[in-house]
């Protein structure tokens, strides 16, 4: 289609009032971001069965690939034998990727009980597909009780944060994206800071004073005053302490504790097991006596 | 109409192959931008209001897919579709070279624009320019196959034969 001068110029002034408007969606949606989840909850159910499907594609070309080069080279004669155990080999990997899965599902059960948190398990499917940011889509979303702000956690530790919900799927920013923030501190001298990620595999420790002493391998865990990690999750350990001149501030570099690029199971956690307090048992202790009166 | 659903359903395969491609173990660093080559394709066959509203519409679905903040890619869409758009007369993307010169091209400023757009200073560290380098590097590969590709259903999708200024055959 040959561009003339009237529709180059009906582009040009299309395209500046569509930048524009992106501009002031870009402007809204950073200070409501409520409102960039509006069409991220419908997109969702669109594109994770997608997600799905290549993962299922991802699975049944393994079995396919692994079975053909299996098979190839085999005499006539061993052939019946050799795609016996070709099948039995599949079989055993699929136990064994069985087990492992068991493993890990278990690990998050004794996160569970361990930690008093309550939780949804969920599978990874998908990344975030924009390229920028750090994210993943998880099989479980509003009709299992995910909202919006609950904490995504890992038997390793600190996952991330639920950002956008649809019914069956969830969005998760990870710790690493420059959109997080988590509240912590350091587990031995307890100095409080906020973990921000950069972008890349590892995050900063912010907001610390050049005078707090911090060292190279102190473990960093949530202090649960953000109101999103429940207290005490390992988010990771400082990896690298440098401090500059002419600044108030130490820049800390903090080292992941969970490996993001190969999550497959996460447990989102609804909410914190009741812990009754020690004047909660002596009450229940009074209150079961009485009863036990009553009936006497 | 067929033009309108066709975009909008090869925009949601792209978002999820690209979000796949990464699950699938897939250095994120390797895996191309699809919907900037639809940008760029768009820019040559479609080099009209509709054309611009389409790469609005796509950058405004990668937008959602992040959940996070909504515009910067439409916006960079939307640039790389005016000036792809304007120049069409005088570039060409028949060679598989020129195609994978411009989608090249494309892909870096469109990631430079999110980046100015989508206010990504504090987060630009070394990993992003190899990050970018190298999605530019994979999406020009792809792109002579893709432009093939897109080149054949969109004719379909249109029913109508294309002008010399909108040819695409890359392949």
């Amino acid at each position: 289609m040959s561009t003339g001068g009237s529709e180059r110029k009906k582009i040009a002034a299309l395209s500046f009032a569509l930048l524009c408007c992106s501009l002031l969606l870009t402007a809204y949606s950073a200070r409501h971001p409520s409102f960039a989840r509006i069409g991220a909850t419908a997109l969702f159910e669109v594109i994770a069965p997608l997600h799905a499907a290549v993962d299922f594609a991802q699975d049944s070309t393994r079995s396919v690939w692994g079975r053909y080069f299996g098979l190839v080279g085999v005499s006539q004669e061993n052939e019946r034998l050799r795609a016996r155990i070709s099948e039995l080999d599949g079989e055993r990997g699929l136990l064994e990727e069985f087990r492992r899965e068991n493993d890990r599902l278990r690990a998050l059960l004794d996160l569970n009980s361990v930690s008093q948190l309550r939780g949804v398990a969920a599978n990874v499917i998908g990344d975030e597909p924009s390229g920028w940011g750090q994210g993943v889509i998880v099989n479980k979303g509003s009709s299992m009780g995910i909202r919006v702000g609950m904490a995504v956690v890992h038997p390793k530790g600190v996952v991330g944060q639920v950002v956008a919900v649809s019914p069956n799927y969830s969005h998760v920013l990870l710790l690493t994206d420059h959109a997080s923030g988590v509240d912590v501190m350091t587990q031995d001298s307890r100095v409080r800071g906020v973990v921000e990620g950069v972008g890349a595999d590892h995050c900063e420790l912010r907001y610390v004073s050049k005078q707090t002493p911090v060292r190279v391998g102190d473990s960093i865990v949530t202090s649960g005053m953000d109101g999103v990690f429940p207290k005490g999750l390992i988010v990771g350990a400082v990896s690298k302490v440098a401090v500059e001149t002419g600044t108030l501030l130490q820049n800390i570099e903090v080292k992941v504790s969970v490996d993001l690029d190969r999550l497959e199971e996460v447990l989102i956690v609804t909410g914190e097991q009741h812990q009754p307090t020690k004047v909660e048992e002596v009450q229940s202790l009074v209150k079961s006596g009485k009863q036990g009166k009553r009936r006497q | 109409m067929a033009k309108i659903l066709w975009s909008l359903f090869y925009a949601l395969v792209a978002i999820a192959l690209q979000g796949g491609l990464g699950h699938l173990g897939l250095a994120d660093r390797f895996i191309p931008q699809f919907l900037v080559v639809f940008v760029v394709y768009l820019s040559f066959t479609e080099a009209n209001p509709f054309g611009c509203v389409m790469a609005f519409a796509v950058g405004l679905l990668l937008d959602l897919s992040s959940a996070v903040l909504i515009g910067p890619w439409a916006g960079s869409f939307v640039v790389i579709f005016c000036v792809l758009a304007l120049l069409s007369r005088r570039l060409f993307i028949d060679s598989g070279l020129a195609a994978m010169v411009i989608t090249f091209t494309s892909v870096l400023v469109a990631n430079i624009l999110f980046s100015v757009f989508g206010d990504e200073y504090p987060a630009l560290t070394w990993e992003y320019p190899q990050k970018v380098l190298g999605q530019a590097l994979s999406t020009s590969l792809v792109a002579p196959i893709l432009l093939g590709f897109l080149s054949r259903r969109w004719r379909r999708a249109n029913g109508a034969y294309m002008g010399r200024g909108s040819s695409v055959s890359a392949v």
